[in-house]
């Protein structure tokens, strides 16, 4: 983000305006600025992380949330999942699944994700391209009910280099649960990723609960970082 | 696009130390992260511990997957403990310079459900012990809002000089 503040009649950028706060001269780096009615201090020199969107959800009533419109100005985006399945029925593999530009052609995604889950279980489950229709996540979202109740999925995705028109596209993830509780197969947690076989730049990412809906009370918000 | 990923606390615990506390944790934003780097420790084979609010209680559940020295783990499941770990399950400290840094998400922490985070990171490299990497989840079911957040190391040697700890906020749109 460029800040420009009119100095002695001249514009100068965030990196070299000096402002008088308080009686004191302050530099780009201390100097308070409102953003998004918020004031903000000592993050104008060198911004590069960035949030871009993000859904809140009050109603359990919506299986897939879309960012559409991403600014094509990030070198990676990041997406940050604080989550919940709506259901109060015990479901053991609430998965989640990612879209790209809505594509849901098939032998466009392929899948990994190592995880462990319960007492003392290892796995890899992997996913074969040509047989699915989005990315997709196993075990990531508790339900509202018994053991789960206390659980919630917290993890981070990455893409790199999502504007690429060259190249395929590589999401990384990590995340987990716990609900406190010795029984259920929330308790996990797992390192995954997955390919994007076009070379299209990414202007939508559609993220979903493979069964029910999104919880209430989970946040999921999309970041851009500068390169 | 609202610019955010905001320092909000530095810690610098000096020689010994083995409690540090960040109090007074705004709640105007959405994530906090916390980044902790560690030169080394006073103790070997010792936690890393992190607690919401000065909760002491068997209040927090963990699940973790490592990797430690020549073998790998992945256990869902740990009984209720009074903390959550920074360091997982299994990788401990280590003296001298084998540092570890972690990387612990607070995500959604002002709420009204459960306080809960994700942590990652490794270290104390040693060609025989205690060098290993973490992914780890906790949930507390007695905290909701985080407003403090507490850094202990076990085994009563304390942090070293050079241990750096800093809390983020980090906003939505």
């Amino acid at each position: 983000m460029t800040v420009h503040v009119k100095v002695g009649g001249v514009w100068k950028t965030a990196s070299a305006v000096y402002n008088k706060v308080g009686g004191a001269w302050k530099t780009a780096s201390d100097m308070p600025v409102k953003i998004s009615g918020v004031w903000k201090t000592g993050i104008l020199a060198n911004p590069s992380y960035e949030s871009i969107a993000s859904y809140s959800i009050s109603v359990g009533n919506q299986n897939q949330l879309t960012f559409s419109n991403i600014p094509q100005t990030y070198s990676a985006l990041e997406l940050r999942i604080h989550g919940k399945d709506s259901s109060t029925s015990s479901i053991t593999t609430a998965g989640m699944l990612i879209r790209i530009n809505g594509d849901s052609n098939t032998s466009r995604y392929s899948s990994w994700i190592a995880y462990g889950y319960s007492t003392g279980n290892t796995g890899v489950t992997p996913y074969s391209l040509g047989t699915l229709t989005y990315a997709g996540f196993d075990r990531t979202f508790p339900t509202n009910t018994g053991a789960q109740v206390y659980g919630w999925f917290n993890g981070i995705l990455t893409i790199n280099d999502y504007t690429s028109t060259t190249y395929g596209k590589q999401g990384l993830l990590y995340g987990g649960s716990n609900n406190c509780e010795t029984i259920g197969a929330v308790n996990y947690v797992y390192q995954g990723g997955f390919l994007y076989n076009q070379a299209t730049a990414i202007t939508s990412l559609t993220i979903g609960t493979l069964v029910d809906s999104f919880g209430v009370g989970t946040v999921i918000s999309l970041y851009g970082i500068k390169g | 696009m609202a610019v955010t990923y905001t320092p909000i606390a530095t810690n610098s615990p000096s020689n010994g130390t083995t409690t540090v506390t960040f109090s007074s944790i705004p709640s105007t934003y959405t994530d906090l992260r916390l980044v902790f780097y560690a030169p080394g420790f006073n103790n070997a084979g010792a936690d890393v511990y992190i607690r919401v609010n000065g909760d002491t209680g068997a209040n927090y559940g963990g699940s973790t997957f490592f990797t430690k020295e020549t073998a790998a783990s992945m256990d869902g499941y740990k009984a209720k403990t009074t903390y959550a770990r920074l360091n997982g399950d299994g990788v401990y400290t280590q003296t001298s310079t084998r540092p570890m840094m972690y990387v612990a998400d607070f995500m959604s922490y002002v709420n009204a459900y459960q306080a809960s985070g994700i942590v990652r990171g490794g270290g104390s490299y040693n060609t025989t012990t205690y060098q290993g990497s973490v992914l780890y989840a906790w949930v507390n079911q007695n905290v909701s809002t985080v407003n403090s957040i507490t850094v202990t190391t076990t085994g009563g040697g304390g942090f070293v000089a050079g241990t750096i700890m800093t809390i983020y906020g980090i906003l939505r749109a």
